[in-house]
C-alpha cells in the first residue's frame, strides 16, 4: 500500500494559543502590580510590550519576513517577561530599551520566532542587569506606596526604597518578611516576579493546557529547592529558608516563564529534565554568589548554549539503550 | 597573448587578492582571526588606529621579508623566525609610539602592543608568504592591514562613541554614557552583526571581481 | 490528566455507526481486478455477456483466485488506475443474477493445517489490514511441528481499528465474535501457533459482552494511543491478521462462502450520518458515497484519516485492503507555522523518532548528519503531523528524509512536495 500521508484531520492545538496562553499572565500579574503600586507597571508593562511588537515588526520588514508573523504573539511574550522583571519605579525607556534589544540582537539575526537559540527576554533582562543594576534592582518599600508616580522619572520623588528579598538574603541579613508575605509577594521586589501563589497557579494552569512540559520545571524546581535545602542562606527555620530562597529574586519567575519558552528548551523528554537540573542547579549558584541579586538570566543563557546538545544525547543515549534491549531480545527468542 | 593584457590580468588579480583579505574574505570577520586586540582594546579610536599601525608596520616587512627568504627556513622554524622579528620590529614601534607619538596612549595600550606579536593575524601570514609570490605577499599583507584596520577602527569609533560620548577624544554633542561598552559582550554583538553583513553582500563583491579577471583573460 | 504527555488519543466518533450495526447495500454492478499491470486479459476464454455467479471463480492472480462478488453478467474488461494499487485490469459485472457458488463445507476434525490453507485460498480470503491473501500470511508464517518459537509467537486478530471515524472491526467483533473467533482458531491451527488472540479497544462495557462470547483469555485490551504499538506482551513475537478476515475464514469453513464483500465504514462530515455497510467488493466508491446521500463537493479518502490516500476519480473500485472510506469537505488551507519546538512530535512517535529534528537537518541540507537520527525507521503513522500545533506536515518530510542515502537525495526530481 502507499504511504501517502496527510493527516486529513488534526489537533485542535495550534502554536497561537500556546503564546496567548503565555500571555495570559499579563492579567493576573498586572492587576497584582495595580493593586500594590498603581498605574505606572501597567504603563511599564504595556510599554515594553509595545517596543518588542514593533522592533518584530520592523525586524521582519528588514528581513522581508511576512508581516503576519508578528501576530503569533511571541515578540509580546518576549516583551512582556522583560517589564515584569523591572522594578516599579524604572524609567520607561529602560524595559522598552530590554525589549528592542531582546528581538534585534537575540532574535531577529538567528531567524526569527523558533530559530533563537538563546532566549530573547533573557538576553534582554540580561543586558539590562548588566548595564543599569542600579535602575532594575532598586524597589520602592510596599508598605509605604499605594501609588507610584506615572511621570517619566521617580527617582527624585521621594520614594522610600527598600532592599529586596533578594539583597538581604545576599548580604546575610535576617528578612523580616512572615510566610504568608511571602506566598501573597507582598514584599519589595520587581513587578510580577514577587507573587509566589500567582506564579504558581499559573505554572498550574499552562501545565494542565499542556502549553509547557513538566519535563523541564519539576526537576528545576526541585533542583531549586534541594540546593536551597543544603546550603541556607539563614540561619532560620530550613522550611521557611527554603521558601525565602525560592521566592527570592527571578527563582520562580524562570521556571515559570523563561525556562519554559519551548524554542530554547530541549524538546526530547530526557533532554528536558536534565536542562531543568542544570538550570535549577546554575540558577541558585547565581542567586547566591553572583555579582547582582538575581542573575538567573545569564543562568538560562549559558544553558541555552547547552540545549541542543543536551536534546541530541540524550535522544541517542535512550535510542542505544532500546536498540540494544530490542537486540537483546532478538537474541533470546532466537535462542 | 599581448603584454598589456597580462599586466591587466595581474592587476586585476592583485587588487582581488587585496579585496579578498580586506573585504570578501576579511580577516577578523570571516576568518576571524585577531579578535582578541578588537574585543579587549577597541575602545576608543585611537586605540584603534594605533593598533592598526602596529600591524601594518610589523605585518608588511615581516611578509616580503618571509615570501623572500622563507623557503629556505625548515618549515617548524618559520614561526620561530618570524615571532622573534615580530616582537624586535613591535619594541621599536613602541618605542616609537611612546617617545614621539603619545606617552599618554601608549600607556592605555601597553599591555596589547606585545601580545601582538603572537598574534594569530601574523601566524596566518607565515603560511601564505611562502606559497604566493612576493608582491602577492605584499598586497595580501596590505588586505590584511586594511581589513583589520577598518574592523577595529569602526569598532573601536562606535564603542567609544557609546562608552564616553566622544570620538578621537572630541566630545559629540549628546549625553549619553553607557560604560558597560567597555565590556567584550558589545564587542562580540557588533562583530556579529558586521559579519552577517558581510556575509549577506560577499558573494556580489565576490562574483564581480571573478568576472574581471576572467574577461581580461 | 497526566502530566506528562504520552501518544495521541484520537477523538473517537464511531458511536452513531455502532449503533446502527451493518447493514448491506444493493448494487449495480461491480469492477473486479483481474491482474496487476496492462497485462492481456486473462479471462478471455469467459466472452462478453456471459452469466457468473457469485462466487464463481473468474481466473487467478498470482495463485489467488478471483471470485466474482455478484451474480449477473460479465460486460468486459477495462483499463484503471488505482490509487493504491496502481494500473489494474479489471472485469465489469453486471448485478443481474441470483446464482451461487459455495465450497463444499468439511466436518471441523478433518481441518489439517494444509486443508484450511486451501481453503483459504479457495475462498479468496484477503486480508483487510494490506489487502495481501490472507493465506499467502499464513504459509509464509506458518511454523514446522513442534517447534519451540510457537512459545513466542502470538497470533493477533486486529480489531482495534484506532482511528477517527472507522468502525468496521468493532462492528464485526460486536456482532459475530463467535465466527470470527473460530476463524482465527483456525488461521492459528494453520500456522501451528499456539497462542492467539483478538486485539481489541472497545469500550468497558462492549468489552465485556466480547469476553463473555468468546472467553475473557482470548480478549486482549491495547491502549488507547494512535498508534497501536503493542498488540501483545512486551516479549512476544507478533503476527497480525485482520477480524474480517477471521470473520471470512470463519464462514468459509462453517458455511462454504467465499470472501466476497466487505464490511466498510462510510463516514466523514460530508455524510449527515457514518454507517457501516456491508458491499461486495468492486463497488464503485462514488455509487457508496451516493447510497450515503454525501454532500457534493466532498473529497474521497480511501482509509482511515490519519493515513487516507485522497482519491480523485469516484469509479474507483473498492478493493480489500480498503476498511475506511471518507467523504470529507475540503479545509480551509492553513499555512505551516515556524515550529517553536514543542516537542510533541517526539513525543508521541512511536519508533521513537527526533521529528523535529530530522526536519531541521533537512531543511538546513545537512544530509550527512541526518542518518544519525536513523529516519529510516518511520513507518508513516503520521501522528508527528496530526500533533504538531504549527501545523506542518511533519510526517512527510520524515519520510522524505528517510528515504536520502548520504548527502543525495534519491528521489531529487521528483516534484511530489508542495
Amino acid at each position: 500500500m502507499s504511504k501517502m500521508l496527510a493527516p486529513h484531520i488534526r489537533t485542535e492545538a495550534r502554536t497561537g494559543r500556546m503564546t496567548m496562553d503565555v500571555l495570559l499572565a499579563a492579567i493576573p500579574l498586572g492587576l497584582f502590580s495595580f493593586v500594590n503600586y498603581g498605574m505606572r507597571p501597567v504603563f511599564i508593562l504595556l510599554l515594553s510590550v509595545l517596543a518588542a511588537v514593533v522592533t518584530e515588526a520592523f525586524c521582519c520588514m528588514v528581513g522581508r519576513r511576512r508581516l503576519r508573523t508578528v501576530l503569533d504573539g511571541s515578540a509580546a511574550i518576549t516583551g512582556l517577561l522583560i517589564g515584569l522583571v523591572m522594578s516599579p519605579m524604572v524609567d520607561y525607556w529602560v524595559p522598552m530599551l530590554g525589549s528592542a534589544f531582546a528581538i534585534i540582537v537575540a532574535k531577529a539575526p538567528f531567524g526569527g520566532t523558533g530559530r533563537n537559540v538563546f532566549n530573547p527576554a533573557a538576553a534582554g533582562i540580561a543586558i539590562l542587569t548588566y548595564c543599569f543594576p542600579l535602575r532594575m534592582f532598586t524597589y520602592p518599600a510596599i508598605s509605604n506606596v499605594s501609588n507610584l508616580p506615572i511621570g517619566m522619572t521617580v527617582a527624585d520623588q521621594g520614594v522610600i526604597t527598600e532592599l529586596s528579598l533578594a539583597a538581604q538574603l545576599q548580604a546575610g541579613a535576617t528578612p523580616s518578611i512572615t510566610r504568608l508575605q511571602l506566598l501573597l509577594g507582598d514584599f519589595a521586589g520587581p513587578i510580577g516576579s514577587t507573587a509566589a501563589l500567582i506564579l504558581l497557579a499559573f505554572l498550574g494552569y499552562l501545565l494542565v493546557r499542556r502549553t509547557v512540559s513538566a519535563w523541564v520545571v519539576l526537576p528545576y524546581l526541585c533542583t531549586c529547592a534541594l540546593m536551597a535545602w543544603l546550603f541556607p542562606m539563614t540561619n532560620l527555620n530550613p522550611s521557611y529558608d527554603i521558601m525565602a530562597q525560592l521566592c527570592a529574586g527571578y527563582v520562580l519567575f524562570t521556571g515559570v516563564f523563561l525556562l519554559n519558552d519551548p524554542v530554547t528548551a530541549p524538546r526530547f523528554w530526557l533532554g528536558r529534565l536534565f536542562y531543568g537540573i542544570l538550570a535549577g542547579i546554575l540558577v541558585m549558584t547565581l542567586q547566591r554568589i553572583g555579582r547582582v541579586e538575581a542573575g538567573s538570566c545569564f543562568a538560562i543563557l549559558l544553558v541555552n548554549a547547552f540545549s541542543p546538545i543536551v536534546d541530541r544525547w540524550s535522544w541517542h543515549f535512550c535510542h542505544w539503550l532500546t536498540r540494544k534491549r530490542r537486540i537483546r531480545r532478538e537474541v533470546k527468542a532466537h535462542e | 597573448m599581448s603584454k598589456p593584457n597580462t599586466t591587466r590580468r595581474h592587476l586585476w588579480r592583485n587588487t582581488h587578492l587585496f579585496v579578498e583579505n580586506a573585504v570578501t574574505n576579511n580577516i577578523v570577520l570571516i576568518q576571524a582571526l585577531g579578535l582578541c586586540p578588537i574585543i579587549a582594546a577597541g575602545v576608543s579610536l585611537q586605540n584603534g588606529v594605533a593598533l592598526t599601525a602596529c600591524t601594518a608596520v610589523v605585518l608588511i616587512p615581516l611578509s616580503l621579508f618571509i615570501a623572500l627568504v622563507g623557503n629556505w627556513l625548515p618549515k617548524w622554524l618559520r614561526p620561530v623566525v618570524y615571532v622573534l622579528l615580530a616582537s624586535l620590529l613591535l619594541v621599536a614601534t613602541a618605542y616609537v609610539l611612546e617617545t614621539y607619538v603619545s606617552a599618554e596612549l601608549f600607556a592605555k595600550l601597553h599591555m596589547f602592543i606585545p601580545l601582538m606579536a603572537v598574534n594569530m593575524l601574523y601566524m596566518r601570514s607565515v603560511g601564505v608568504s611562502s606559497i604566493i609570490n612576493p608582491i602577492g605577499t605584499v598586497v595580501d599583507a596590505l588586505g590584511s592591514t586594511v581589513g583589520f584596520g577598518v574592523v577595529i577602527c569602526s569598532i573601536s569609533a562606535l564603542r567609544e562613541m557609546a562608552i564616553s560620548g566622544t570620538i578621537w577624544g572630541i566630545p559629540l554633542e549628546y549625553d549619553v554614557a553607557l560604560p558597560e561598552v567597555a565590556s567584550p559582550f558589545a564587542a562580540f554583538i557588533l562583530l556579529g552583526f558586521m559579519a552577517a553583513v558581510l556575509q549577506w553582500s560577499r558573494q556580489r563583491i565576490s562574483a564581480f571581481f571573478h568576472r574581471k579577471e576572467a574577461e581580461s583573460e | 490528566m497526566p502530566l506528562f504527555q504520552r501518544g495521541v488519543v484520537l477523538p473517537f466518533q464511531k458511536g452513531k455507526a455502532l449503533e446502527r450495526g451493518i447493514e448491506s447495500l444493493d448494487v449495480t454492478g461491480v469492477r473486479l481486478p483481474l491482474a496487476a499491470g496492462d497485462m492481456d486479459s486473462p479471462i478471455s476464454h469467459l466472452a462478453a455477456d456471459t452469466p457468473v455467479a457469485c462466487g464463481q471463480e473468474l481466473c487467478r492472480m498470482d495463485d489467488t483466485p478471483v471470485v466474482s462478488t455478484v451474480s449477473g453478467t460479465l460486460e468486459g474488461t477495462v483499463a484503471i488506475h488505482h490509487p493504491l494499487y496502481g494500473s489494474l485490469l479489471c472485469a465489469d459485472i453486471r448485478a443481474d443474477g441470483d446464482a451461487e457458488d459455495r465450497l463444499p463445507v468439511l466436518p471441523e476434525d478433518e481441518l489439517t493445517a494444509d486443508v484450511i490453507l486451501q481453503i483459504a485460498r479457495d475462498a479468496a480470503i484477503y486480508d483487510e489490514l494490506d489487502g495481501i491473501p490472507l493465506w499467502e500470511k499464513l504459509q509464509q508464517w506458518r511454523l514446522p511441528e513442534n517447534d519451540l518459537t510457537a512459545l513466542h509467537s502470538v497470533l493477533v486478530a486486529d480489531a482495534t481499528e484506532n482511528d477517527i471515524f472507522g468502525s468496521s472491526a468493532w462492528a464485526v467483533v460486536m456482532e459475530q465474535p463467535k465466527l470470527a473467533f473460530f476463524g482465527l482458531q483456525m488461521a492459528a491451527r494453520a500456522t501451528r501457533f499456539s497462542r492467539y488472540h483478538i486485539a481489541t479497544m472497545l469500550p468497558k462495557r462492549r468489552r465485556r459482552t466480547l469476553k463473555h462470547a468468546i472467553g475473557r483469555m482470548n480478549v486482549y485490551t491495547v491502549g488507547d494511543e494512535y498508534p497501536v504499538t503493542l498488540f501483545a506482551d512486551r516479549d512476544d513475537e507478533v503476527y497480525r491478521i485482520g477480524i474480517q478476515a477471521c470473520l471470512a475464514l470463519g464462514r468459509a469453513l462453517k458455511q462454504g462462502l467465499r470472501h466476497t464483500a466487505a464490511i466498510v465504514t462510510v463516514a466523514g462530515d460530508a455524510l449527515p450520518a457514518p454507517r457501516n455497510l456491508r458491499v461486495p467488493f468492486g463497488t464503485e466508491i462514488g455509487a457508496l458515497l451516493t447510497a450515503c446521500q454525501a454532500k457534493s463537493g466532498h473529497q474521497i479518502i480511501l482509509g482511515d484519516s490519519m493515513v487516507g490516500v485522497t482519491c480523485s476519480d469516484p469509479h474507483t473500485p473498492l478493493l480489500p485492503g480498503i476498511t475506511t472510506v471518507l467523504a470529507m469537505l475540503p479545509r480551509p488551507v492553513r499555512v505551516p507555522g515556524p515550529c517553536i519546538g514543542c516537542g510533541r512530535c517526539a513525543a508521541v512517535c512511536p519508533a521513537g523518532l527526533l521529528p523535529y529534528e530530522i526536519v531541521r537537518r533537512s531543511e538546513n541540507m545537512h544530509y550527512e548528519r541526518l542518518q544519525h537520527l536513523s529516519p529510516g525507521d518511520c513507518d508513516g503513522c503520521a501522528a508527528c503531523s496530526y500533533i504538531c500545533p504549527a501545523g506542518r506536515d511533519v510526517a512527510a518530510e520524515v519520510l522524505k528524509a528517510g528515504q536520502t542515502k548520504g548527502t543525495v537525495f534519491l528521489n531529487w526530481g521528483e516534484d511530489d512536495y508542495e
